[in-house]
């Protein structure tokens, strides 16, 4: 599985908070919920570029983990798996 | 067995046999150990094998398995904890222990969120007490055995390394959920609050929980994408009009008062997520104020035993909540 680079358009869907899918793991609901609430507070492009490398690196750092995979099909679709 | 409680000569006799241990117990016993590969905690309540106790007698034991391949413990302080993260393993889990009050917890609740590698390594941990009869004579520990150190201020964490075939995976049960009242935000960051938006409408937060007769044994709750995150009320400081919490409120942060809990044993069990065959529950903790709201002494929250805390770690401090960690086969 791999994880989608920072120009693909749900990474920063997640950070405005467009789209809410239903996470599993904690660590990302975690830092979601930080990220979406630092963006809220002060929408700009460099913070949201700087999120988007953190969930990113969250991503890349967990995913032999069962539900982190599950997140990135719910977030990207089954394109993740192939 | 990983976790157990034991006596303090059981306890110093793995110590001598070299087993890696953390540890919870009052700070006359943790005190009186050997110098060893292990970290601890003051604190007397715990969930036993029994349920629900106060005991100065036991001390609670996680040993950890013989399949980590690396462990090292450290210790720091409220100048360097902003690397804690970085300084974690690449695959396994962090247990951090840190006084009660002190220039570390406060420094790591507040700014945790934003260290470098923030939640993308495992931390779990717990906040250390005292006998809250005891509150005004004693001060909450954190031990670093491998010197046999006792600290008021600091952290210590034991870093593990997992091997390649095994993961850990930090989870929460909360029994609090939003309730159904005003969202609350807050102007600044911080442990207390003067002011507070009620739906946008900028009130004294003191003067709206006494005028709405709010239970302050409700937590304040924020949706964490289906996850609740607690902060808990301590009190209000009647001269200064200010409400005070027992971990910060965020701006940026929608906040509810919780819907009341009527059965929290029921509701703890039903919110036991299924495990997979296989899983180890390697840690496990509670909030001293589930066990005193919930009168949890004598009752048992599932199978689940460990220290009862002032305060939970799940990648950042926690009030009102139950976490462990799993050690899962992939």
């Amino acid at each position: 599985m791999k994880v989608p680079n920072s120009n693909h358009p749900k990474w920063l869907a997640l950070v405005e908070g467009e789209i809410k899918p239903d996470i599993e793991f904690l660590g990302t609901k975690i830092l979601l919920n930080k990220i979406f609430a630092d963006y809220k507070t002060k929408p700009n492009h460099e913070l949201a570029s700087k999120s988007i490398n953190e969930l990113i690196h969250l991503f890349e750092m967990n995913i032999k983990i069962p539900k982190v995979q599950n997140d990135l099909i719910k977030i990207f679709g089954k394109e993740v798996s192939l | 067995m990983m976790n157990q409680m034991l006596k303090k000569d059981q306890v110093v006799d793995l110590i001598k046999d070299g087993k890696k241990l953390i540890l919870a117990g009052c700070e006359t016993l943790l005190s009186q150990l050997p110098p060893g590969d292990w970290i601890g905690g003051s604190i007397p309540y715990f969930m036993g094998p029994k349920g629900g106790e106060s005991t100065n007698e036991s001390i609670f034991v996680t040993q950890l398995p013989d399949y980590v391949i690396g462990s090292t413990v450290r210790k720091y302080n409220d100048e360097n904890i902003h690397s804690i993260y970085n300084d974690a393993p690449q695959n396994g889990l962090s247990i951090i222990i840190i006084p009660a009050s002190s220039p570390t917890h406060l420094t790591f609740a507040l700014n945790s969120t934003n260290y470098k590698g923030f939640a993308t390594k495992p931390l779990i941990g717990w906040i250390s007490g005292v006998h809250l009869n005891k509150l005004s004579v004693l001060k909450p520990k954190v031990f670093y055995g491998p010197h046999m150190e006792a600290s008021e201020n600091g952290a210590v964490v034991f870093n593990i390394e997992l091997p390649e075939n095994k993961v850990a995976d930090i989870q929460i049960i909360n029994i609090f959920n939003q309730g159904n009242g005003d969202t609350i935000t807050f102007p600044a960051d911080g442990f207390s609050a003067k002011e507070a938006l009620i739906n946008g409408e900028k009130v004294n937060f003191a003067d709206y929980i006494e005028k709405n007769s709010i239970d302050t044994k409700l937590p304040l709750v924020n949706d964490a994408y289906g996850d609740s995150i607690n902060i808990s009320f301590q009190g209000i400081d009647e001269k200064e009009r200010i409400v005070n919490f027992y971990a910060p409120v965020f701006t940026g942060t929608k906040y509810k008062i919780a819907s009341p809990v009527e059965n929290y044993t029921g509701n703890f069990v039903q919110n036991i997520p299924k495990s997979d065959p296989g899983d180890d529950v390697f840690f496990t903790c509670n909030c001293i104020l589930n066990y005193l709201y919930a009168d949890l002494e004598g009752k048992k929250t599932a199978d689940f035993t460990g220290p009862i805390t002032f305060g939970e770690i799940a990648y950042q401090l926690l009030n009102q909540t139950f976490v462990f960690a799993t050690i899962k086969e992939v």
